[in-house]
């Protein structure tokens, strides 16, 4: 059991940047996502905390001691990988018990070790068997059940749900959180799938670009994402660019949002989750956008209302409870937007909560 | 598609291998079989008949069992040193990264392409007396060495010949196994060197059998290198049957010869297959 601690750590290949000098500080006991699109340095990152790529710049600590210079088989991580990485040529419990036998245990208490961690995994009984006569889920889980067998100070796991299909993965995901109360380690894992990481992780770095854009706790990172693209990354969020004036946000047209100013005057954006915005009621307390309806899109358990602002910008808006008669089949169908009382082309007033909103700085190349 | 269409369609496209193979390979080996039986009529060449006479002189003269010993040693020791130089070699090409790779791996498998008279040029220049090796030698003065026209010559322009055959499987092996299964093995606590011995050689059996296998076909198949490198000096059971084939012209003996040492083969490559398995299955118990 350790934390984990990078200062400085860089990866170039050639003149080209894998990840940008990086400072972090994983806690012991916990569960860190490394969250991105791919190319994002995520991956990286993990090899270089396994020892599987060799750092350009920094230094990378585990339990306090330096680990920067070791190989991996010296630095005691259990690493489960994408493709599991399972020995064909060996049972399960041979696979499970290699790491043992490494650390020259003897036969009996090799054995006893490897059948109590295929224990924790529920797959005592397919010791016997060889990986190629396993599912991908119990390959996935022998492939977990070998990294903690070594009982290692760090868990890496890279997209070690990937190859699974989606229901699959979300009971893995439930025994991975499972596992990770259980046994108190810290788990660092990296994922492309924002759901996965929102659902795992006690803290999350969203990482874009080689570079570590915010790290925070899942409910932080979603309702006060630092930038447009974290806001984005992780569910969906109305993006509005605009310009925050001494006396409060407008937009591009120059039509006032009643937004107090949170910072610097500037281009600026505003970034509001569209489970957040409703239709103005009469009398509605909160702060106003006058638009029309662009689009409704019926989405099963809710209705996504389009709504085209003055100035251009289209924004979403969940709407919850609104009954749907008829067919859906069309996505703008009549009995859709009839349910709700609108259609396409009619002015509409949305509202949300000035809490609810989060100023960002202006974002020229995503906007 | 149904099932019998399926199989007459699939018939029908292994007909022309399978009559090629029976036509070219089956017939020839059956008639060797039946020629090494027959008797040895000097100036008649052979007469039909049934005689185990030249299985018997070839198994149990000194002379002949002194050249079987040579040649289960060369082979032995060609395939061995080619196994070793080979794998190490084709792991590299498979895992290094650099520019110019493709390069490398060419002028590999340039054996591959060069003409046969060439490379015994090119041996002879190497390993007279007189030749590059024992220059070098003398110049930083070591004692010369006989290469040419002795064993270690033979097993030497053997293994050059052999490596590009045994490479091409052994590529293919090593890239069957991916780097991942390399890099858990060491997060689990092993060595570069016992990742490769507890991972990668196992996963090469096949890779490794089907080089051994080449390798030694080409010993025992290959008389032109032994005859030109190794002169009447190095007198391996190829090089012994064509001479019975074009000077002694006993064939029938040449043919009971040929039998004889395709069995002993089939019988060493029995006997490394199954030590193969038992060491694979003895590494990753």
């Amino acid at each position: 059991m350790a934390e984990v601690s990078l200062s400085g750590v860089a990866k170039s290949y050639g003149r080209s940047a894998a990840l940008l000098p990086t400072d972090l500080q994983i806690r012991d006991g916990e569960f860190f996502t490394l969250l991105g699109p791919s190319g994002s340095g995520k991956t990286t990152l993990l090899r270089m905390i396994g020892g599987f790529v060799e750092p350009s710049a920094g230094r990378i600590e585990i339990g306090g001691r330096d680990v920067t210079d070791l190989p991996p088989h010296r630095r005691n991580l259990g690493v489960v990988f994408q493709s599991y990485a399972l020995f064909p040529h060996m049972t399960v419990a041979g696979n499970v018990a290699f790491g043992l036998k490494m650390r020259a245990m003897s036969a009996p208490e090799r054995d006893r070790r490897a059948l109590a961690a295929l224990d924790l995994v529920g797959l005592a009984d397919l010791a016997g068997r060889y990986p190629s006569q396993l599912s991908g889920g119990q390959q996935q889980r022998v492939a977990l059940a070998r990294a903690m067998a070594i009982e290692p100070d760090v868990m890496l796991l890279d997209e070690p749900l990937g190859a699974l299909d989606l229901a699959l993965r979300k009971r893995m995901q439930r025994e991975l959180r499972d596992l990770h109360r259980k046994l108190g380690r810290t788990f660092i894992y990296v994922t492309h799938d924002q759901d996965e990481a929102l659902t795992l992780s006690d803290r999350i770095a969203v990482l874009a670009d080689g570079v570590i854009q915010q790290v925070d706790t899942p409910e932080a990172l979603y309702d006060r994402p630092a930038s447009a693209f974290v806001a984005r990354f992780l569910g969906d969020s109305n993006i509005v660019t605009g310009t925050m004036a001494p006396d409060g946000f407008r937009l591009s047209d120059g039509t006032p949002v009643a937004i107090p100013p949170g910072r610097a005057s500037g281009p600026a954006s505003l970034a509001i989750r569209p489970e957040r915005l409703r239709l103005a009621t009469p009398g509605d307390p909160g702060v106003r956008l006058a638009g029309t309806v662009s689009a409704l899109t019926f989405r099963g358990a809710f209705l996504t209302l389009s709504a085209r602002l003055a100035g251009g910008p289209e924004i979403d808006v969940t709407l919850l409870g609104m009954p749907v008669r008829g067919s859906v089949g069309g996505s703008v169908g009549g009995s859709v937007g009839g349910s709700v009382g609108l259609s396409v082309g009619d002015a509409v007033t949305l509202a949300f909560d000035a809490a609810d909103a989060r100023l960002l700085p202006a974002e020229a190349a995503l906007a | 598609m149904t099932g019998p269409r399926r199989s007459t369609l699939a018939l029908s496209a292994l007909a022309p291998g399978l009559l090629f193979l029976a036509v070219f390979f089956v017939l020839p080996v059956l008639m060797l079989v039946q020629i090494s039986t027959w008797t040895f009529e000097p100036g008649a060449l052979m007469r039909p008949g049934f005689t185990p006479a030249h299985y018997v002189a070839f198994l149990t003269d000194p002379f002949y069992l002194r050249k079987l010993a040579l040649t289960a040693r060369v082979a032995l020791v060609v395939t061995c040193i080619t196994l070793v130089l080979s794998l190490p070699l084709a792991y590299w090409l498979v895992r290094a990264r650099f520019a110019g790779k493709g390069l490398v791996l060419g002028l590999v498998l340039s054996p591959l392409l060069t003409n046969f008279v060439v490379l015994v040029f090119a041996w002879i220049v190497l390993m007279g007396d007189n030749g590059a090796i024992n220059q070098t030698l003398k110049a930083v003065g070591l004692p010369a060495l006989k290469l040419l026209y002795s064993e270690t010559g033979v097993v030497i322009a053997l293994v050059h010949i052999s490596i590009p055959y045994a490479l091409i499987p052994l590529i293919a092996a090593v890239s069957q196994v991916g780097d991942d299964l390399e890099a858990a093995a060491m997060s689990l606590g092993a060595s570069p060197w016992r990742a490769f011995f507890a991972v990668v050689l196992p996963l090469c059996g096949p890779g490794l059998g089907a080089a051994a296998f080449v390798t030694a076909s080409i010993v025992l198949s290959g008389f032109a290198f032994a005859l030109f490198v190794g002169g009447d000096s190095v007198l391996i059971v190829p090089l012994l049957i064509w001479q019975q084939v074009s000077k002694t012209l006993n064939w029938p003996l040449a043919a009971a010869m040929s039998v004889a040492s395709l069995g002993i083969m089939l019988a060493m490559l029995a006997l490394g297959m199954w030590l193969a398995r038992l060491l694979g299955r003895r590494i990753a118990a």
